[in-house]
């Protein structure tokens, strides 16, 4: 593979997406494909891509586990991307020994269904960072 | 003895904003109008508190760009005239509401809070960091930072060299402005990566923010979910948004801003009053802005609105303190209970939601401050970096990629209205590394030139253009801001690669985009 060829950048969107741009220096075959790796699961699939697009947002939920996944793209053989950390689907089912130890351990909140529901709440309602300050600042007419 | 702790964080910020090129700007009054509403007040407030010795903890972040602008020599003078003509405009609108006595009692009490702001932002001598730092070494107010430009790290973080300038400038501009490192950092819209932590232990910082799901996501799981910190592989601390605490706040229907006694924020005199009697306080060119005077309370959800009553709004503020704080009480004692330490809950907001958008926040914050310190029985105040002076010893895990944006990830900064700016951010951040590496011992000119590319590279990573084009609220002037310092970069970097630097384009460009003055692109250096 050789840099000047071209690049190809692979970005995390959320979970469920990945989204890819690519620069390539040579016209782009009909049979030319970006191929998605999911390296913690050793599983890999390819989609097609034209010259026009340079870009694409890829779905990735369909996962084996729920744990976070390194996702990889590339361009074969033109360009491999950089390695993403992409979040899991759900809490980490890998407990801590040393601090499951403790005296009380914080039983409410280390129950899975607490988290879910606590992951679900800020999801669904978007409890998080509103749009309306900054954008509040913006209102003219 | 407390049975836990709150930890209020106050996130301020506002994009570099500031345009010399011309003599009134209407993306100015961003920081005019936050001036006046927020900052003023909320510095306001902290003051009169430690003049009174009443202990209390908050953390604040003031980011690079709002430190950059309330420290600028030419915005303080345009804020000046701007809180003289809403002085005037208020004075203007005691005689035209006289037959109103409700509206008129409302026009005097503006001006009176008009007339302070000048007088606090004068006694400051025109520049609020002043107060801040007074604050930050009086040791009520722990100073945290925040990215160099506000640029959204996990978008970045396949070129660390990028990442790294954005934290190291930041800590640097932190330290010029305010005499020492911070302990802790804001992370852009909480954005964070795993291995970004590396980059904030390098500058010396301790803990950062996640939103609730980064850390109850973490691996392995944190056995004391979001009520104590948990330290990442670098060993910088992070805390997590109490999404309860949070809620209670933002939440657009179940938030105390949204109760029907507080002010009203879209009714303002800049909207409703022709344009023959606002013509000349609103923009230049006719267009309307808000002028900070509304004169009516939410009242509900129809067009039908009773005017404000500013002494009913005041005692509303006081019980949803007392809510807030009893609601805060019970969360500690159930949580306490279960724990072998006290726990935290962190309510981090935005410092602009407080007087700008919720007009009685600042009197919210007061009245919560004063009964926590006259009862700290079970619920105490205090800050990230206190409470790990308290708590050394935490649980080692790593966070997700995460942010406190919609839905919780990137996609409030990178969907199908803004992912353009990436390919041209990234090229430009590798042209950066490129030219640090190749001009490492440069001086005079050139060092000006490769200074000024790097201030301009920062400028265009800002998320906050990411941000507005998404929300749509002014994406023309957000995609502007992003191909001006993009094409201000490609310019100074041709000429740096021709050694051929222009002066006379160069100085117009330091003029105009004047941040960071002691920046050293050697930061972008393998």
């Amino acid at each position: 593979m050789n840099a000047a060829q071209g690049e190809v950048v692979a970005m995390g969107v959320d979970p469920y997406t990945l989204y890819s741009y690519w620069e390539i220096n040579q016209p782009i075959s009909q049979d030319m494909r970006l191929t998605i790796y999911n390296r913690t699961e050793n599983i890999s699939w390819e989609i097609p891509i034209s010259q026009q697009t340079g870009s694409l947002y890829v779905e990735i939920g369909d996962r084996r586990g729920e744990g976070a996944c390194d996702f990889q793209v590339a361009i074969m053989p033109i360009a491999v991307s950089n390695i993403i950390s992409v979040p899991p689907l759900a809490p980490s089912n890998c407990l801590d020994q040393e601090w499951c130890n403790h005296k009380e351990p914080y039983r409410k909140a280390a129950s899975k269904e607490y988290e879910e529901i606590a992951v679900h709440d800020l999801v669904a309602e978007g409890a998080t960072c509103p749009a309306s300050v900054l954008s509040s600042f913006c209102l003219v007419r | 003895m407390e049975k836990g702790y709150i930890a209020l964080i106050l996130h301020c910020h506002l994009p570099f904003v500031r345009h010399p090129e011309h003599a009134e700007f209407l993306e100015e009054r961003w920081l005019f109008e936050a001036i006046t509403e927020s900052y003023i007040p909320l510095i306001d407030l902290f003051t009169r508190l430690c003049n009174e010795e009443i202990s209390y903890k908050v953390t604040l972040s003031v980011t690079p760009p709002l430190a950059a602008m309330l420290s600028d020599p030419l915005l303080q003078s345009r804020y000046l005239l701007h809180i003289e003509k809403l002085i005037e405009l208020a004075e203007k609108e005691i005689v035209r509401t006289q037959k109103e006595p409700e509206i008129n009692l409302l026009a005097k009490f503006y001006l009176n809070e008009f007339v302070k702001a000048k007088a606090i932002f004068e006694h400051c001598g025109r520049n609020l960091l002043t107060a801040l730092r007074a604050l930050q070494d009086e040791g009520s107010i722990e100073l945290i930072t925040c990215g160099a430009t506000h640029g959204y790290l996990p978008l970045m973080a396949h070129i660390p060299n990028a990442v790294r300038a954005q934290v190291t400038v930041a800590c640097e501009e932190h330290r010029r402005h305010f005499g020492r490192g911070p302990s802790g950092i804001w992370l852009p819209e909480c954005g964070f990566y795993p291995g970004v932590d590396r980059f904030l232990e390098d500058a010396g910082l301790r803990y950062f923010i996640l939103d609730a799901h980064g850390l109850l996501n973490a691996a392995p799981r944190p056995v004391y979910g979001l009520h104590a910190p948990i330290y990442c592989p670098s060993h910088v601390a992070a805390f997590a948004r109490d999404p309860e605490a949070s809620k209670q706040v933002w939440s657009a229907d179940e938030g105390y801003p949204g109760d029907l006694d507080y002010r009203d924020f879209y009714r303002d005199i800049g909207f409703e009053l022709p344009l023959e009697t606002i013509g000349s306080y609103i923009h230049p060119d006719q267009i309307r802005v808000h002028t900070g005077l509304k004169y009516y309370r939410i009242t509900g959800k129809t067009e039908h609105k009773e005017t404000y009553n500013r002494s009913a709004a005041e005692e509303k503020a006081k019980m949803h303190a007392e809510n807030f704080i009893s609601n805060r009480e019970q969360q500690v004692l159930s949580l306490s209970a279960g724990m072998d330490r006290k726990p935290i809950l962190v309510a981090p907001y935005d410092a602009e939601l407080f007087g700008h958008w919720w007009f009685e926040g600042p009197l919210w914050i007061e009245a919560l401050i004063r009964q926590l310190a006259a009862n700290p029985k079970v619920l105490k105040l205090t800050t990230p970096g206190r409470y790990l002076r308290e708590y050394p010893k935490n649980q080692v895990a790593t966070p997700p990629t995460c942010s406190w944006g919609y839905k919780g990830y990137n996609e409030f900064w990178l969907n199908r209205e803004n992912d353009w700016i990436y390919p041209l951010l990234h090229k430009a951040a590798y042209q950066m590394i490129r030219m640090a590496n190749e001009f490492n011992q440069s001086s005079g000119l050139l060092m000006r030139a490769l200074n000024q590319s790097a201030r301009e590279l920062l400028l265009a990573q800002s998320s906050d253009w990411a941000f507005i084009m998404k929300t749509g609220t002014s994406p023309p002037y957000a995609v502007a801001r992003t191909k001006l310092h993009l094409e201000r970069f490609d310019r100074l970097s041709e000429e740096i690669w021709r050694n051929e630097v222009n002066e006379l384009y160069l100085k117009d460009v330091e003029e105009k985009d004047n941040i960071f003055p002691e920046i050293n692109y050697r930061v972008y250096a393998d």
